[in-house]
């Protein structure tokens, strides 16, 4: 468990606004990302983090603490998402692709900051070497890095969002640090 | 470099990550201080880790969520707006009933903040439910009814009447739960009855 995670969940279950807010200043943008990684779409995955957040509120008194909250979090969040998507694509798919197409037009829900320019100087070879490489990898090993490397989950975390084996974490993961470390030969030559 | 073929690569992942059992953690360290092939391997899985955290850290820091806690409060206020469908027990709180009458000997409306920021989403559901069941005027402490949302399924409330809203305790016969849901009083459905 993180910092603060069971006196924040504690906090909550009593009604506490204040801790609520809380987390979500803590989690929103892990929350979102993760949504987005499955929508690709920010007006979507914005719609998600929503949801999940108020999931949260109203379900965390049902919360067992034997699984960590941002397990229970994340697996809200990826059904929360998938089933946004099988709501869009079943309500029209070709809007959904037009959707898809436009993702770059941001919504106004989300704001994006520039960095300094020393800082995209410095940062910017291994920013797009490996945004180009990470765009390569299919959605799963994508998630699997995401879980591991920046959400730092443990294997068992991971087995029990996606509901798989270790074994099976272990070698989706693998692969998925083998295929990125191919991608990036290929980018440098 | 030499192919090696002494493990198999899988576990130098998981060696990484530290997920290996104590003893292959070291049958892997013992490999590695012979093997050349796997020590550059391991490096670069290394170095693969911390720039895909790097890659997602910039990600991070690209973007902010300015209007979230706004949005979520605002969603959590407004009940009006809830337009998804709902089940019955999709939308109920479960409460514990000796938070519920501790509140109760406070003032109405610092209850009717505090509750009802709990738990709004409930009340367009608890608006639905208040058409088919009835409430007498002599405001009975418990009474049997049906709803609607769950044909036949037959619930007893312990109903509790404050100035701004209503709040029962509810439990049913195969869901041993205690529950609690809040709807704003209608005063213009009072005596109508079930419809
Ligand atoms: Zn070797």
């Amino acid at each position: 468990m993180r910092r603060n995670e069971k006196g924040l969940v504690a906090k909550i279950k009593v009604g506490d606004n204040k801790a609520f807010e809380e987390l979500v200043q803590t989690y929103q943008k892990r929350i979102y990302m993760i949504a987005y990684g499955i929508l690709k779409n920010e007006s979507d995955a914005y719609d998600a983090t929503q949801d999940v957040f108020l999931k949260v509120f109203k379900y965390i008194k049902n919360f067992k603490e034997n699984s960590s909250l941002y397990t229970w979090m994340y697996k809200i969040t990826r059904n929360v998402s998938i089933d946004i998507y099988r709501k869009k694509r079943n309500l029209s798919s070709v809007e959904y692709g037009e959707q898809y197409k436009n993702e770059s037009i941001y919504t106004d829900s989300v704001h994006h900051k520039v960095a300094s320019p020393i800082e995209q100087v410095q940062k910017r070879e291994l920013s797009v070497k490996m945004a180009k490489a990470m765009n390569k990898l299919s959605d799963d090993h994508k998630l699997m890095l995401q879980l591991r490397e920046f959400e730092d989950m443990s294997y068992a975390d991971i087995a029990e969002i996606l509901d798989i084996s270790k074994g099976t974490v272990m070698s989706r993961l693998h692969h998925a640090r083998m295929n990125l470390k191919k991608y990036l030969k290929e980018y440098d030559n | 470099m030499k192919k090696c073929d002494f493990i198999e690569t899988e576990k130098l992942t998981a060696y990484v990550d530290g997920e290996l059992n104590d003893k292959d953690m070291q049958e892997v360290a013992n490999h590695l201080k012979e093997c050349e092939t796997c020590r550059v391997l391991v490096e670069e899985l290394e170095e693969l880790s911390s720039n895909t955290l790097f890659h997602y850290e910039q990600i991070e820091h690209s973007f902010e969520l300015p209007n979230l806690i706004k949005d979520l409060n605002e969603k959590l206020k407004n009940t009006e707006n809830i337009t998804e469908e709902h089940t019955l027990y999709d939308n109920i709180i479960e409460f514990p009933k000796e938070k519920i009458k501790k509140e109760e000997t406070k003032a109405n409306d610092n209850i009717f903040g505090k509750i009802y920021r709990f738990a709004p989403a409930i009340v367009s559901l608890a608006a639905i439910l208040l058409i088919s069941i009835i409430i007498s005027n002599n405001k009975p402490n418990t009474t049997t009814v049906n709803t609607q949302a769950k044909a036949g399924d037959s619930v007893t409330i312990d109903s509790l009447e404050y100035s701004k809203f209503n709040a029962m305790i509810y439990k049913t016969k195969d869901k041993n739960k205690t529950v609690i849901w809040l709807f704003k009083e209608n005063n213009d459905n009072d005596d109508d009855g079930p419809i």
